[in-house]
This record gives structure tokens, sequence and C-alpha cells, in this order.
């Protein structure tokens, strides 16, 4: 099943959704998270290779939640990994092995709410940060290749409770958008940050390596969309779909996309 | 459900379908996309061009003309690998699944100066050890150690064992000739067992920008003593033209130490550091991003001569007698240089 039919069916799905008449959205409510799931993601970066190398990954993610009526923050940590593949796979059998690791904190506040429809608006901010690690497999002085990304973005985020079949279920999807960035890439023309190749090392080479990007030389974007069914106790059951996209004008430009889908369970304590 | 909602829940799913307008993919079979992609990077990031005084702007014109649509994948190579052949750097190689092109005059345009079958037989022999990689032997009070490749791994415990082992004879020799070179971490480590301080062994210049003489400000490496002991006494380094790359870093580390002497040919060179990347139809290439200099200035790409040129006579070959080690014994045996045999702890 390709990606756009699997997005015609969730859309189909959500369409048809009937909405209940009432939702207990009053609670404050703490939660531990944990999920696994699928992956895709496909990087296009100037510093490892001029294609575009792409492949399903394996997820896992955890976390923490705190939701009071007007306010939610969640942090989240991830972790992402599988082999990516250019389209010229065949030629010389080449393959990336991806490691992504990464946290993700944001806070919501409640801008708008009806009670009688269930929907409420939130917007805020997160901070989401991202480190990756290549391995190419044809490659040698420079098979291993590390990045950090940290980004602040502005977030706005909807949430529409319906009942279905005498459950509980919570409809919610955001849109973030990054407005500035701070990077560590491979420098110019080797594998290691410019820091290491200035002579410094550890942290100092590390953070000296990294630069600030802003809107223009520096283009995000992400969405999430996600289903949860509360079960006793507020513990829950989340599906959720989230994509994000960045792109670095570096001097080797580099672009990164994820699709992500994980079940999620919540437990609230 | 609210219209505005669900208006949003759809820009929302459908959303990530831009990510095709985002990311072009560079994949491409056409010739002269791949020449010119080739020849670009090489332009940009390729260190030696004002080393070797190559015009590279008439490699375009020279080169690209031999370019033509529907010429086959092997023709195509030719034309790419004629190209490279003209930058005379063993670290410039383009890789296909049905060949790999390579300049090897840095080594094919010289005597070997080496016979495996010779020291096999005749110096290692079979009361030889192998001490990880390192096959070694005992001969008139003076070590002998040969290592036969940088890619294989050289473990602390390895060295160690044998600078104990060795501490009170004479000196020690080791034999890299026709090492061509891998891991430069094992050329480090077996360097640093022989420092007697802290001393200054090169200056690398990396690549920074695209112009052929945008390099960043030189960086020092230090050859510093590592492990519990290191052996300061007579040691001689034997080398030839087949001693590249990582061998060449090991030989220009030891060759700043006052008790250590080269003798052979020349090194074959090697000094950039190459870094490896691929066309748009996914052949890979590397080339060299660095320049390695001894402190004093000399650009190590073509080789280091050694202190005493010595080749392989074939005439002792006959008689299973290697011209070069027996040099090298008689001259740690009259003690020519260097202190006589320490321990440094």
């Amino acid at each position: 099943m390709n990606r756009n039919t699997l997005l015609i069916i969730l859309l189909t799905f959500l369409v048809n959704l009937l909405p209940y008449s009432s939702f207990a959205d009053d609670s404050k409510i703490r939660c531990f998270t944990a999920g696994t799931g699928w992956a895709h993601a496909s990087f296009h970066d100037r510093s490892v290779s001029p294609l575009i190398y792409s492949g399903s990954q394996f997820a896992f993610t955890t976390g923490f939640v705190k939701r009071a009526p007007k306010v939610i923050n969640e942090v989240q940590l991830g972790f992402m990994h599988g082999k990516l593949f250019s389209a010229q796979r065949e030629v010389l059998q080449a393959a990336v092995s991806n490691y992504r690791y990464e946290i993700d904190y944001s806070h919501r506040r409640r801008v708008w709410q009806d009670t009688s429809r269930n929907v409420r608006v939130f917007a805020g901010g997160s901070w989401n940060t991202l480190q990756m690690s290549r391995i190419h497999n044809l490659y040698s002085n420079s098979a291993n290749s590390s990045r950090f990304v940290s980004s602040l973005a502005a977030q706005a985020y909807g949430e529409f409770g319906f009942g279905l079949f005498g459950r509980n279920f919570l409809l919610h999807a955001g849109i973030d958008i990054p407005f500035v960035s701070f990077a560590v890439r491979p420098s110019y023309s080797m594998a290691a940050a410019e820091g290491f190749i200035k002579g410094e090392d550890g942290l100092k080479a590390f953070f000296g390596s990294g630069k600030f990007y802003f809107p223009f030389a520096f283009r995000g974007l992400g969405s999430q969309a996600g289903l949860t069914w509360f079960l006793k106790n507020n513990n829950a059951i989340a599906l959720e779909y989230r994509w994000d996209y960045f792109g670095l004008d570096d001097v080797n430009p580099v672009q990164e996309a994820r699709h992500h889908l994980v079940l999620k369970a919540f437990f609230n304590f | 459900m609210n219209r505005t909602v669900i208006i949003a829940l759809i820009f929302i799913i459908t959303l990530p379908a831009c990510e095709k307008v985002f990311m072009n993919d560079a994949a491409s079979t056409d010739p002269f996309v791949n020449f010119d992609f080739l020849w670009e990077t090489l332009d940009q990031k390729y260190s030696f061009f004002g080393y070797k005084e190559i015009d590279w702007n008439e490699m375009r014109t020279n080169y690209r003309s031999r370019i033509h649509t529907g010429m086959t994948e092997q023709a195509l190579f030719n034309v790419l690998s004629q190209m490279l052949y003209e930058l005379r750097d063993g670290h410039v190689n383009l890789t296909t699944p049905f060949d790999r092109s390579r300049n090897w005059d840095w080594f094919l345009d010289y005597p070997p100066n080496f016979n495996k079958n010779v020291i096999d037989r005749y110096y290692l022999g079979k009361s030889r050890r192998f001490t990880g990689p390192l096959a070694n032997r005992v001969i008139d009070s003076i070590a002998y150690i040969y290592y036969d490749s940088f890619a294989r791994e050289i473990k602390p415990g390895h060295i160690d064992f044998l600078i104990q082992d060795f501490a009170a004879l004479k000196g020690m020799i080791i034999d890299v000739r026709s090492n061509g070179g891998g891991s430069s971490a094992n050329s480090r480590l077996l360097a640093s067992r022989f420092a007697d301080k802290s001393r200054l062994v090169s200056l690398r210049l990396v690549k920074k920008g695209p112009a052929h003489d945008d390099f960043y400000d030189p960086l020092e490496e230090y050859l510093n003593p590592g492990g519990p002991m290191q052996f300061t006494g007579p040691v001689v380094v034997l080398m030839n033209r087949l001693s590249y790359s990582a061998t060449n870093d090991f030989i220009l580390r030891m060759s700043a130490l006052p008790h250590v002497t080269l003798i052979g040919d020349q090194s074959g060179g090697g000094g950039g550091i190459p870094v490896d990347y691929e066309l748009p139809n996914g052949w890979q290439f590397r080339f060299s991003t660095t320049i390695t200099l001894r402190p004093d200035g000399f650009n190590v790409e073509h080789g280091i001569p050694p202190d005493f040129i010595v080749e392989l006579d074939p005439r002792d070959e006959i008689y299973g007698i290697d011209t070069i080690i027996e040099f090298a014994l008689d001259f740690i045996r009259e003690g020519v240089g260097g202190e006589r045999s320490q321990i440094t702890q």
C-alpha cells in the first residue's frame, strides 16, 4: 500500500466520524507514553551524496504528557533506525544505515474552544532537537557522518472529542513552523564537523562547529494528526501520524523529511 | 464537525504531499550530467590542483568533448577514468560495477625493492611470531617486525607486548614495504610507541571552500608518547614505493624521531585524505581533500625520501638475501646514529 493510498483511507475514516455530545475535558492528566511504529525517512544531503536516500525505519517513542484544561505540556523522546537506499541502489548496492535520536518539548495554551462541538484550539511552541548518524556502506574515511539540529517552532494544534460505539475518542492535529535552528553539520569537504578539523575537541569543537539558521536559510514544516482512544483511569491508546521536513542552505545543502506512524500508549499516574 | 476544523485537518494531512516539491532527486544516467558533476565536485574539493600544477579547466575542455549522448557506460567510464588519471593520485578512483579506475604509476614506474618470498623463507621463517597483525622475529638480537597492511587492526596490547619483549635488544626493524596503507588510527598507535616526547610531525591543510587554494589554517599534528612504555633505542623503518597512504603517514611520524632511520626507496606518498562520494548514476568515486606537509613545509604527496637509499639486489635475492634488511641489520649492529636500546617508562 503506498503512502497516498494510506492517506486517503485515513482521511475517509476521519471524515465519517460522528461527533459525541460530551467529552471530559476539565480533568488534569499526567501520563507516561510509550509507542512503537514505522517511519519513512528521506534525506538529500550534499555532504553525503547528490542522490536522495529513503527507506523504512523502525521507530520507538516514549515521553511524558501533563495536561490541564488550558495547557498541554509534552516531552517526547524518539529513536529511529533503518536502512536508506537511493534510486541507484541496484548499481553498487549502496545503502545508508540511519540512526535518529530526538527529543521534543511542546507547550500549548488553549486559545479557543467550542464546548458544544467539543473542539479546542491551542497555540504554543515547541523545541525539537535531533541527532542523526549515518553510515554509508560503500564509503571508507567518510562513511560515518553525524549532524545535530535543534529548532524552535511555533505551533498550532486542534482537538476534537467525540464518541463512537460508547467509547471516548479524541481527534487531534497540529502544525509546526520552525523559525530558528542551530545545526552542527559535516564540514565542507570532510565528514567531520569544522571544529574537529580545526584541531579542537569535545564540546568546544562540537558547538563551535554549529551555526544558527533563520527563515529562508532554514526551512521547516511539520504536521501531525492522531486519534486517541480513552480507556479506563484516563489511560489511552493513540494512533499518531507525523510528518516533518527541514532544509538548510549549508555549504553542503541538506533536506530531510520523515513520515512517522506510531501506535502509542498513555499510562496515567 | 466544524467545517473549519475539517478543512484544517485536510490541509494538515495532505501537506506531506508537498515533500516531492521540496526534494528533487539528482539521479541521472545522462553522460553529460555525470561528467559535469564529477568535474565540478573535484574542481571544488580536490586539494592538489595547485601543487600538481594541473589546469583543470583545460581537462574539462579536453575530455568533455569526448562525451556524447547515448554513449555506453563503458565508454563513459573510459573518458572519466582517463580524466582522473591526469590527477596522478593513487587516492583518486572511480568505482563501477565492472571496473575501478586508478593511477598506479607511483609504484609501477619503479622497482619493487621487495620480495615477500625471501622474507617469509629466510627472515621470518618457521619461528616467526604473529602478534596481532605484526609478524616478528629476533635476528641477531635485533627485532624484525613486518606489518603488511595498516588496514589490519593493531591493538594496544599487541605493540605493548612487543615493546616489553624487545626491551633489551640492540634495536628494532619495522618493515612496512609494500604496505599500501589502511587506517591512520593504526599508524598513529604504532608510531606513538616509539615517541620519546611530544613532537610536531605534520601540518594538515583541509579544503574549506571551492577555490583551489581555499584551505583552513594548517592544523598542527603531534606525535605523543603512548602506552605504558616506549622504545627509544635504534629503530630502522624499511620502505619502498608501495608504502602508501597510512603507511606514508606512519613513515612521516617516525621520521620526526631522532632515533629512527629510514632505509630503502622513497615511499609512495598519498598525503591527501580521500573522501568518498557518488555520481548521479550511482557510481562511486573518491578523491583527496587535504594536503599533508612536513613541519619544514615539504609536501609528502609524492612520498618521503629515505635517509639511506638502498635497493634490492636481484643477485642477493637468488640466494635468499634481502639487501635492504641486511643493510638495516648492519646499520643497527654498527650503532650508527640513534641511542642504544633503552626503554622509557
